[in-house]
């Protein structure tokens, strides 16, 4: 198909077309049962594609974006060759009608006034943004806290008993462990230090909703702990909080995009206090870069 | 005197494209995590949006649509994002995932969004920045740093993989019927 013809398709197809360009798109059409088969079966693809995505987004959030005063409100709109759609218009079609007063109002206030903002407006308006980030930002989905330490809860119950080999890989290093569990798991898993008072006794596979995760066992003095880490989408570092997990106590903190629960036959206190020292133990830069597969 | 601001703009159109766009078979598996990825990616995009237009507009370049802009500095983002993980992974690139999406998804046997999902991230976001974000194709180009005939280019690669990968048995057979009216020629610029 000649380029400006498949141009003008995905035009019509996107609703992109003047009214006149439409009605000739149409005669075309009309003409050619090929073109209008295509035209038929890409929009029933956009709308299977906003079907398929309508349960998305089902949050509004109000952002402010800052135009800067020399855009005078209607300036700067990009001549539309094929897409006719004003940006306005297209603005407007996703406001409800009280924002769409507000942006009325907010507009013929920016065309009235002809100051520079101050630099302190840019601060005053970081900081609003920063305050919509925290009210905007999820409280729960960032880190699944409960699933790592029901897991977590869950592996220690199952295999550090006794009669049954806690872990498959028996080792008391730390970076043979990462290399074995790296060959096993599809993304790298960096390991903490552990402190003097923690030996590691080795590591095994734990299942995880999704995808398997990490779990090694450690020994302290008489008891045994366990960690499970499993490699999150880039979670912010937090420090070591407890959590009532599955009838079990559970630690849990992220580092390096990954949440890490600690949990076995101690107090609470104890096993906050040895996720701590595993938190803080390790400097950045000692952690050794695992190669995948090896 | 209040910022020039243009609206308390609803972008809830933004947040549906991130979501849509940031979930793959690769890295971000779920909801949660494509939520929570948008969520960061976007506070980022909405601070560079205060600091970017003066800079813009001091080099002379002609002041741009806000949401535009909104969308563009997301999608920026999110490349960067996207090259950041493919590099922690060790792997080529961060679009090479194509053949083995075809692979998986074979033709007619996945959903839409499945389908969507497995394309390479170039065609996605080409095509879901149009069909979800309904913006003009000079716009979604604008956003997306690209040529309008890259776009339409990337925009005719990506619904023909999704004919391909969601036609049930029955329509595949019209469409190759169809098809073969069809003369299939490369657009070479």
């Amino acid at each position: 198909m000649e380029a400006w013809r498949l141009t003008d398709l995905h035009a019509f197809v996107d609703d992109c077309l003047e009214a006149d360009q439409r009605l000739a798109f149409e005669k075309r059409m009309a003409e050619d049962p090929a073109l209008a088969h295509r035209a038929t079966m890409w929009r029933a693809q956009n709308s299977a594609i906003r079907s398929a995505f309508a349960g998305e987004g089902p949050r509004a959030f109000p952002i402010s974006i800052v135009r800067h005063h020399n855009e005078a409100p209607g300036r700067g709109r990009r001549p539309a060759a094929i897409g006719a759609r004003a940006s306005r218009e297209l603005a407007s079609r996703s406001f409800p009608p009280e924002l769409e007063d507000a942006s009325r109002i907010a507009t013929k206030v920016g065309a009235a006034s002809d100051f520079r903002p101050l630099p302190l407006w840019r601060l005053v308006v970081a900081a609003a943004f920063l305050c919509l980030g925290w009210v905007w930002s999820p409280a729960a989905t960032v880190v699944p806290a409960n699933g790592l330490g029901t897991a977590a809860v869950a592996a220690f119950q199952a295999f550090v008993r006794p009669g049954v080999a806690p872990v498959e890989f028996a080792t008391g290093d730390r970076t043979e462990s990462q290399e074995w569990l790296n060959a096993r798991l599809s993304r790298p898993v960096y390991l903490p230090a552990a402190p003097s008072a923690l030996s590691l006794l080795g590591a095994r596979i734990a299942p995880f909703p999704g995808a398997p995760a990490a779990f090694l066992v450690y020994a302290s003095h008489d008891n045994r702990v366990g960690l499970l880490v499993r490699s999150l989408d880039a979670p912010m570092t937090r420090e070591p909080e407890l959590l009532a997990a599955d009838g079990g106590d559970a630690a849990i903190w992220t580092w390096r995009g990954q949440g890490f629960a600690l949990v076995g036959d101690l107090d609470a206190p104890s096993l906050l206090k040895i996720a701590q020292a595993l938190f803080y133990s390790p400097a950045e830069g000692d952690q050794t870069t695992p190669e995948r597969g090896s | 005197m209040p910022p020039l601001s243009e609206s308390l703009a609803d972008l809830s159109d933004l947040r549906r494209f991130g979501l849509a766009l940031t979930r793959d078979d690769r890295f971000v598996l779920d909801h949660a995590a494509a939520a929570a990825l948008v969520d960061r990616l976007f506070r980022q995009a909405s601070f560079e949006a205060v600091d970017a237009a003066p800079a813009g507009e001091a080099k002379g370049h002609a002041p741009e649509d806000a949401r535009v802009r909104a969308f563009g500095q997301f999608v920026r983002l999110y490349r960067r994002h996207a090259r950041r993980l493919v590099f922690d992974e060790g792997e080529a690139g961060w679009d090479e995932s194509a053949d083995s999406a075809r692979d998986r998804a074979r033709a007619g046997d996945v959903d839409m969004s499945v389908a969507v999902r497995s394309l390479p991230l170039e065609l996605r976001e080409a095509l879901l920045i149009v069909v979800l974000a309904n913006f003009t194709h000079r716009e979604a180009a604008s956003a997306l740093d690209i040529s309008l005939a890259t776009l339409v280019t990337r925009l005719t690669k990506a619904r023909e993989r999704l004919s391909a990968m969601t036609r049930s048995p029955n329509a595949a057979a019209t469409a190759d019927v169809a098809e073969r009216s069809i003369p299939h020629l490369r657009i070479v610029k």
